[in-house]
């Protein structure tokens, strides 16, 4: 039974049709990329899964329990851990605290025992802050632990994001764009602690990226959105040499295919969102 | 229906009033993101030129309403031009509108009277004429007719005028406005000074209707902002239609149900239904969960606070402690020595310093505001007078229980919190804060007969407390006692959750936290503080009445915790000492107290972020050579504050 079932998920904003009948699965252990041009709903798909949005139709399935109706701090305690595309550490608190707040879910204690500094209140403490500790020291950030979370540079602070997001024990992983910004020795860095915490903690992994090589290198299964819609799925070599995958991507059918060299760099050219309308692009991409 | 009729009229004209004071509030809201709370006093002060001129002088009355809306005009430039363009982000500028709001109305007070009456302002014939079987007044149609043509004239100025249109695009998006080479600022002054001049002429317009006193007129704003939200602070229409029903409302209501605060109920209800049927503010929305007033998030939990300093810093920690501890022995020889009537002083300021706590708590921890502290205060003090003299009951048991019982309010108090964020949340707070005052409060169910309960000080294991020396122990060690139990609260569990709220709703709750639930836990953790601190106050005076717990004193409470430093657990004893202890030793008049505190919080929130606690944060930090990270001290503010607008 697969982890994940995303099944017919439609999200309806006013009158714009965010998603329109999106399906897809997550096997257990496995890194499923999820790419697609800007603005054609990854995010809000993981919104979706993680809870901060409900979907207006279909049903998500975790575990193989229906959570549609869950909140979002049920699902996270049910398993489902996410870092965002635009950081939220939280900012004035140290790194230590960002990651406590998120191994006290497994903490006892109440807030009579935290004023009056009973022995109960103490241990959660204790506990919560030796389970940030093992994990920011899974990720290489033992260092920073007392250091305030506003303070640090954002490369880090997606690394404070994933290692708050261990603290969890998921058992899914959403990342959202984790790696965006970061140089080709970073990316490759941070690749490799995702695959390692995959190991150690035996989840999965739901990855939005625009980098495709690195989806390539990292990913088992790719489910390519565009418009809201399934565009494509399958090996990331067997999506990218979908010529539908590249129409949305590059705004034209290209009639003559000529090698993967290009088609990586149709995608890696900045994906344009109303390519379909705007002439520039297309012929620079064709240049 | 016939009996109804002129009851819906002195609506439409009531509504009318409201309809001009709120037409500026949404004109300033649109232009700078600022609930500008000092709309209903800038009124009442304008009120008060031209009441000056009319009344007193005897100048002719169209000279004298046509200065006094300039001057009103006036009033709204200087507050923006001085006061609200050199500050960043909505809410450090929300923040000096209520030191505005302190300043104008103890002002007005300290010129014209605290309260007493004055005579009206007539400007039209009160001549009934009879319209379709019944009597309308001359002046209800002109009224009416006035509020017509300006807000009709608005509208039209907007859809067609350059300004309208510069206007527009100004609160559509003032950076991009900027780019453009608009002139935001000037569009901005332009918005305040119509937002004085309307509220001035409001309340001329107002004063034959209405008694003429600086409370009642400051009180439009809850009016003002009850109707501004049916149009969500954004369209004048909708705004204009709210102002219709809330005075109609407030006019044929009370012919089935009549009590005292039916008025101020009334608007309260409105918020509540209006919030309640608006749709629910996604967690993803761009806002955050805080009230940043000027870096009090970047001073990050822990840094401020003796208590909660890295342990690593054990020789700082020390220091702090000894200060503290010499800094309260310094206090209780005071007692000792110094007259006994300066002990009444003292206990007073340490039970304010207790409610102050109670604001650190909720808004330092958790980021709600609540303008409401003074009501839980009061409501505890009630509830203690009442199990006390009616139950019988000890005062140290009546104390707790009246507290857990603050604690419930608190959580219905804090309902709104979950709709409305920031300073939206002041504002219904303030609202409802206002409901306690002058309608809960006069309920003879909870204050008794004559509107108060008497009772001793009382004894402690057969030790007798009721001398003044004895008592201010007493309040002193509930202070210490509770700014323990807020200091583990800080470094524990929960105070590490109430914090993560204030940081990032998303985060917390992608975190596995329910995030409603932790905001009501730090509402009721905040009511339960106050309703203790009421009860001393109550215990302070022999006996509980409204009068030490009218909303004004909430306004003090959360501006006086702001100068301090809203996240600081010491600064709390600085907050009592400024409101109680200070007014002494200079020797100011009543109403003189809050001018300054006014006064002084707008300066503070101009120069000196993070308040006197950061202030002696850096201080320290330059004693031991290191200085804080710039985060820490406050000094990203703006661009924290950018992110919330």
């Amino acid at each position: 039974m697969a982890l994940l079932e995303v099944a017919g998920v439609g999200k309806r904003f006013g009158g714009l049709q965010a998603l329109r009948d999106v399906s897809m699965t997550v096997n257990r252990g496995e890194i499923v990329g999820l790419i697609g041009p800007n603005g054609a709903g990854k995010t809000t798909l993981f919104n979706c899964i993680s809870g901060l949005l409900p979907p207006t139709e279909g049903c998500v399935v975790f575990d193989g329990v229906d959570i549609t109706a869950w909140p979002v701090h049920t699902r996270a305690r049910a398993g489902i851990a996410r870092t965002f595309q635009l950081v939220q550490t939280l900012s004035a608190m140290t790194v230590r605290d960002n990651l406590a707040v998120a191994a006290h879910t497994r903490t006892a204690g109440n807030v009579v025992a935290d004023v009056l500094r009973l022995p109960s209140g103490l241990r959660a403490g204790r506990e919560a802050n030796e389970r940030a500790r093992v994990a920011a020291a899974f990720i290489g950030i033992e260092h920073l632990l007392d250091t305030i979370a506003g303070d640090l540079p954002f490369g880090m602070q997606r690394q404070v994001e994933l290692a708050r997001a261990l603290c969890l024990r998921p058992h899914l992983l959403l990342l959202d764009e984790a790696a965006s910004g970061m140089d080709s020795k970073e990316t490759a860095e941070f690749a490799e602690i995702v695959m390692r915490a995959r190991d150690a903690f035996r989840m999965s992994i739901l990855w939005i990226e625009h980098d495709v090589p690195l989806i390539r290198d990292v990913c088992d299964y790719t489910y390519v959105l565009d418009f809201g819609e399934m565009l494509a799925e399958g090996t990331a070599d067997e999506v990218t040499q979908d010529p539908r995958v590249r129409e949305a991507y590059t705004g034209s059918p290209i009639e003559e295919p000529t090698g993967q060299a290009d088609t990586e760099t149709a995608l890696l050219a900045q994906p344009k969102k109303k390519a379909r309308v705007r002439s520039g692009p297309k012929e620079r991409v064709r240049a | 229906m016939g009996a109804l009729a002129p009851l819906i009229v002195a609506g439409i004209v009531l509504g009318s009033m409201y309809a001009l004071a709120s037409l500026g509030l949404v004109l300033i809201y649109r232009t700078s993101g600022v609930v500008n709370f000092a709309q209903g006093a800038m009124g009442m002060f304008g009120t008060f030129v031209a009441w000056q001129m009319i009344v007193q002088w005897g100048w002719p009355k169209p000279i004298g309403v046509v200065l006094a809306v300039a001057f009103g005009a006036v009033m709204g430039y200087v507050v923006e031009r001085f006061t609200i363009r050199p500050l960043r982000g909505p809410l450090p500028r929300v923040v000096v509108t209520l030191g505005w709001l302190l300043m104008l109305q103890a002002g007005a007070g300290l010129l014209w009277g605290f309260s007493g009456f004055h005579d009206q302002i007539i400007l039209f014939p009160i001549r009934g004429i009879e319209i379709a079987g019944f009597a309308v007044g001359i002046d209800q149609m002109i009224l009416i007719a006035i509020t017509a043509a300006l807000a009709g004239g608005i509208a039209l100025a907007l859809k067609k005028t350059s300004f309208g249109i510069t206007l527009r695009a100004v609160s559509d998006d003032i950076d991009s406005a900027r780019l453009l080479g608009l002139r935001a600022t000037r569009i901005t002054a332009g918005t305040w000074m119509i937002g004085g001049a309307l509220a001035t002429l409001a309340g001329i317009l107002l004063s034959p209707s209405q008694p003429l006193d600086t409370v009642q007129m400051t009180l439009l704003i809850t009016q003002a902002y009850a109707a501004a939200m049916v149009g969500r602070l954004v369209s004048l229409p909708l705004t204009f239609a709210g102002a219709m029903v809330l005075g109609v409302l407030q006019n044929v209501v009370p012919r089935y149900w009549t009590a005292i605060g039916t008025r101020e109920f009334l608007a309260v209800v409105l918020m509540i239904v209006v919030l309640w049927v608006s749709r629910r503010e996604s967690l993803a929305s761009k806002f955050g969960g805080g009230w940043d007033l000027l870096g009090a998030r970047a001073a990050g939990p822990g840094r401020i606070l003796p208590w909660g300093s890295p342990p690593s810093h054990a020789a700082r920690r020390n220091l702090r402690t000894a200060a503290g501890a010499a800094a309260v022995a310094a206090v209780l020889i005071f007692v000792a020595v110094a007259s006994s009537s300066w002990s009444t002083t003292i206990a007073f300021a340490a039970t304010f310093a207790l409610g102050a706590l109670s604001v650190v708590i909720l808004t330092g921890y958790v980021g709600q505001v609540s303008l409401a502290q003074a009501a839980f205060m009061g409501f505890g003090a009630f509830v203690t007078g009442k199990l006390v003299v009616q139950v019988g009951m000890s005062f140290w048991i009546a104390m707790p229980l009246a507290a857990l019982a603050t604690a419930m309010l608190g959580v219905v108090v804090g309902l709104p919190s979950l709709r409305a964020r920031g300073l939206h949340l002041a504002v219904v707070t303030l609202a409802m804060g206002v409901a306690f005052d002058k309608f809960v409060f006069n309920r003879v169910e909870l204050v008794g007969k004559g509107g108060s309960w008497t009772f001793d000080r009382p004894s402690l294991f057969g030790i007798d407390l009721s001398s003044d020396r004895a008592w201010v122990v007493v309040c002193i060690a509930f202070l210490l006692l509770f700014m323990w139990g807020a200091a583990n609260l800080r470094n524990s569990k929960t105070g590490k959750l109430l914090s993560a709220v204030q940081g990032s709703e998303l985060a917390t709750s992608a975190l596995g936290w329910p995030v409603a639930r932790l905001k009501l836990l730090g509402f009721a953790v905040s009511a339960f503080v106050a309703g203790c601190a009421g009860a001393l106050v109550a215990a302070t005076f022999e006996g509980a009445s409204a009068i030490p717990f009218d909303f004004r004193q909430s306004i003090a409470l959360i501006a006086i915790t702001t100068i301090a430093g809203i996240r600081s657990i010491p600064a709390v004893a600085v907050a009592g000492a400024f409101r109680f202890v200070l007014p002494r030793v200079l020797g100011g008049s009543g109403g003189m107290d809050d001018l300054m505190t006014g006064f002084v919080l707008i300066l503070q929130v101009l120069l000196l972020p993070g308040g006197v606690a950061g202030a002696v944060l850096r201080l320290e930090s330059a004693f031991w050579g290191v200085w804080p990270s710039r985060r820490t001290m406050g000094e990203e503010a703006a661009e924290v504050t950018l992110g919330a607008a």
